[in-house]
């Protein structure tokens, strides 16, 4: 019998190495990243720009984790850059209008709003069965648009804040920014929900085939709303961060942020087909494309390329995954052989 | 009288105007193997898809002990204890054996309780070691062979609390050891006062251990008894209701020259050092279980994959395909195994999907003649046959059979020279059988070379000039010539060696 678990004999280490922890690759990237910037700017490895590449990756990993859920389940959001900007600015609004109100309270404010904006996609997606790209793509317009048509021109700044309200992301701990551990709560949950739970494993099993999901009496629109109800309350906490860190919000904030996090997202592994994917491989894709766009600005490169970049990092990692799987078909083919 | 576990009357249902099932009745007891059959078309895969509440009937009822119910959705189905093992194994081929099987038995651990891995680990090891199953729990579904995916299903299915097991032929894709394994499995589901529900089409499996049979014919079920009172060849004329003649059609044709010379070709991790020739008009058969490289030799051949050594030789010229396409404009065919992934568009019509292969030939500056189509997709029908309400017909509503034939027509519309068959009959009730085979005869009568691929040795032995057995990628002996000697086929493809 073909015994997949045993035919690494003969690829030794490596193959050890991908099986129980197959996320090495992209921590390799990581590294070779941060060394290469390193090289070519001694302001790389500062403390001041390594925490604020942890922080640009963190808010990309909170978004991600919620984007993994949507991807696994075999949709897509791309509305989660609208929901950033719109969670950022009417929780700083509220923020500042009231600036007694406790901290978790204007947290979960933010959460709020991303979740009614989540379960709005969440809505049409599963009851109404029309791809979920067109969806999330009307919505990341019309959340925009209501967003702009509100705010209009107006900006909340940091001098309307509070104080207290740049505490939210601005605390440290062991010199490591607070947002990082934010992030590393969010990734943690996020992978118990995903592997140890039944819901989390209906998910996958929704996005890997959903014939075989609703014979065995998954609940797919159920399911199909929750991703997105996580997804949105996610986008909504690292809109609150956002403004937090930030200082200034307004009708931009978060425009085109999507696309960063489907690059991480897909960067880290999961996959655009459903089915697959791991939260650790979301967290070291938000550090990649966090140090590259850190990075590529303390070298002094354009705004443009940086995006080109994490374009192409997109399609590489696509690629990749595509040859990856084409090997390890093969592969099988020789154990059935061989056995 | 004792009450059926589970009681099907007088049901019917029609899909887009085609009536599927007419009037269907059969019961089924605790600790009895009932056997469905029935052509393609009879209604037997739609029955199966009604007891899994994943359809509803249009009229008749369902009797659960005597009570009458309505299996509203799958859910219900799984409460009631209905355990059903599909004909193509309905899996999640991006997790692992371990999640396919805990995502399917353990309702217990619903919403997002955490699930305790240690237990449902163990549980399923259990499980497996019970049923005789070895797969390692942490193989990602899709990595499994198309055997063991099978036997995932079954473990899948089978729960403490099953009541009533239906199979929709579980041993179209399983090698013989397998098959033994699965009527183990069954024994000892019936001791356990399992109501069974067996649908097969290989009679000599039904007659071993079905106790009780109902036939049906045209979705309507025709006659039922215990099996003692029908032989094979009484169910057969029940099934296609008339006597038979002749199973095998005997082919006229005349064996000419060399058409196609293998010379030691190998494919890593697939086959090594094959040799062999086809002639005019010849009918050779590759003999071999799943995973014996057969499959693998013909997409070579037809230019999916590629070889790494030896020379392929066509008309005395050597012939290196890169691509179908190439191998097509050469002549050669190659009708695949797995329809429903590589021989059919199961969302287009039957017109659509007929003439896919020879669209090129058939359009006018890039623009498909549709009256040509539409004809030859009417010709394809009558030729072969196909239960259909028309061209226009969705092929995901046609039944398995059917689909078989409009993958076989559909590569047949471009004139090959030379066609491979990758196991054309598998899963495919007797009736279509004997169609596939005159379908063969009519192409060796016209001159057309025939590979045949099938792990059904009956049906090599039967139909084929010459036969060459494999066995895990490698040739193990050439049968040359008529008639064939089963034993000795059978085991140089399962053992590797002709035993003394």
């Amino acid at each position: 019998m073909p015994n997949v678990r045993n035919r690494g004999k003969s690829s030794g280490f490596w193959h050890e190495v991908s099986l129980r922890f197959p996320s090495f690759p992209l921590f390799l990237i990581v590294f070779l990243l941060i060394g290469g910037f390193s090289i070519k700017s001694d302001r790389f490895l500062t403390s001041s720009s390594i925490s604020q590449l942890l922080i640009s990756a963190s808010i990309i990993a909170i978004v991600g984790v919620g984007e993994a859920f949507v991807l696994i389940s075999k949709n897509i959001d791309v509305s989660v850059g609208s929901i950033v900007g719109f969670s950022a600015y009417f929780t700083a609004s509220i923020a500042a209008k009231n600036q007694s109100l406790p901290l978790p309270v204007v947290v979960l404010i933010g959460v709020c709003i991303g979740m009614i904006l989540g379960t709005v996609n969440g809505i049409i997606v599963a009851n109404l069965e029309i791809p979920s790209i067109m969806v999330t793509l009307g919505t990341l317009y019309v959340f925009r648009g209501i967003d702009s048509m509100i705010v209009g021109s107006n900006e909340v700044t940091a001098q309307f804040l509070s104080k207290s309200f740049s505490r939210i992301s601005s605390w440290t701990f062991l010199g490591l920014p607070g947002m990082f551990f934010y992030a590393v709560f969010v990734c943690i949950c996020g992978w118990a929900f995903l592997q140890h739970t039944y819901s989390g494993r209906s998910i996958a099993a929704l996005g890997s085939n959903i014939t075989a999901a609703k014979k065995i009496g998954i609940n797919s629109k159920k399911l199909v709303f929750l991703v997105y109800l996580i997804s949105g309350g996610l986008a909504g906490f690292a809109g609150v961060l956002w403004a937090s860190r930030y200082g200034t919000v307004n009708s931009t904030t978060g425009f085109g942020f999507e696309l960063v996090v489907l690059a991480a997202v897909v960067v880290g592994g999961v996959s655009v087909n459903g089915g697959t994917g791991s939260i650790a491989g979301v967290f070291f894709g938000s550090l990649i494309l966090g140090t590259i766009s850190v990075g590529l600005a303390l070298v002094n490169v354009s705004q443009f390329w940086v995006q080109a970049i994490q374009g192409a990092a997109i399609i590489t990692a696509i690629s990749l995954e595509v040859v990856f799987r084409k090997r390890k078909i093969s592969g099988r083919r020789s154990d059935a052989i061989s056995n | 009288m004792r009450i059926s576990t589970l009681g099907v009357q007088n049901i019917a249902k029609s899909f887009d105007g085609v009536r599927a099932i007419k009037d269907l009745s059969l019961e089924l007891f605790a600790g009895q193997v009932h056997a469905l059959l029935g052509e393609n078309g009879a209604g037997k895969s739609t029955l199966v898809n009604i007891l899994g509440g994943n359809i509803k009937s249009d009229s008749g009822s369902i009797f659960y002990e005597g009570k009458v119910i309505d299996i509203s959705n799958p859910r219900v189905s799984r409460d009631l204890g209905i355990a059903i093992v599909h004909q193509h194994p309905i899996l999640f081929p991006d997790l692992s054996v371990r999640d396919n099987i805990m995502l399917s038995q353990n309702p217990l651990l619903k919403k997002t309780r955490n699930i305790d891995w240690v237990s449902v680990e163990k549980q399923a090891a259990e499980k497996m070691e019970r049923l005789g199953v070895e797969l390692s729990l942490h193989s990602l579904a899709k990595e499994l062979s198309s055997a063991d995916g099978q036997m995932l299903e079954i473990v899948k299915a089978l729960t403490d609390d099953t009541k009533i097991l239906v199979l929709d032929e579980p041993t179209s894709a399983l090698s013989n050891r397998e098959v033994k394994n699965l009527m183990i499995i069954i024994e000892k589901a019936k001791a356990n006062q399992v109501a069974i529900l067996m649908i097969s089409h290989r009679l000599d499996e039904i007659f071993a251990i079905a106790d009780h049979v109902t036939i049906a014919r045209d979705g309507v079920s025709v006659t039922t008894g215990p099996i003692t009172e029908f032989s094979q060849k009484s169910a057969v004329e029940f099934m296609i209701g008339k006597p038979i003649t002749s199973l095998y059609p005997k082919a006229a044709s005349k064996i000419g020259d060399e058409v196609l010379r293998v010379q030691e070709i190998s494919c890593k991790g697939s086959f090594r050092n094959i040799s062999f020739s086809l002639r005019k008009g010849e009918i050779l058969g590759l003999a071999g279980l799943v995973g014996s490289g057969r499959s693998e030799i013909a997409k070579s051949i037809f230019g999916i994959d590629s070889i790494d050594s030896g020379t392929i030789i066509l008309d005395g010229e050597k012939y290196e395909p890169d691509s179908p396409a190439e191998a097509v404009i050469k002549g050669i065919t190659l009708v695949p195994e797995d329809r429903t992934n590589e021989g059919i568009i199961l969302e287009q019509n039957i017109q659509f999907n007929s003439t896919l292969v020879i669209l090129d030939s058939h359009s006018k500056f890039g623009i498909v003649k549709s009256k040509v189509n539409q004809d030859l997709a009417d010709s394809m029908i009558t030729d072969f046959g196909i239960r259909t309400s028309g061209r226009n017909q969705m092929v995901s509503a046609l039944s398995g059979g059917n689909q078989q034939k409009v993958v076989i027509g559909k590569w047949l519309a471009s004139q090959p020279r030379i066609v491979i068959l990758d196991d054309p009959t598998r899963g495919v009730d007797v009736g279509a059988k004997s169609e596939v085979y005159k379908i063969v005869a009519k192409l060796i009568g016209s001159g057309v070379s025939v590979i045949l691929i099938s792990n059904d040795l009956e049906e090599l032995v039967n139909v084929c000039d010459r036969i060459i057995s494999l066995y895990k990628g490698e040739m193990i002996e050439e049968f040359k010539s008529r008639p064939f000697d089963s034993e000795k086929i059978l085991s140089s493809m399962t053992l590797g060696a002709i035993s003394a």
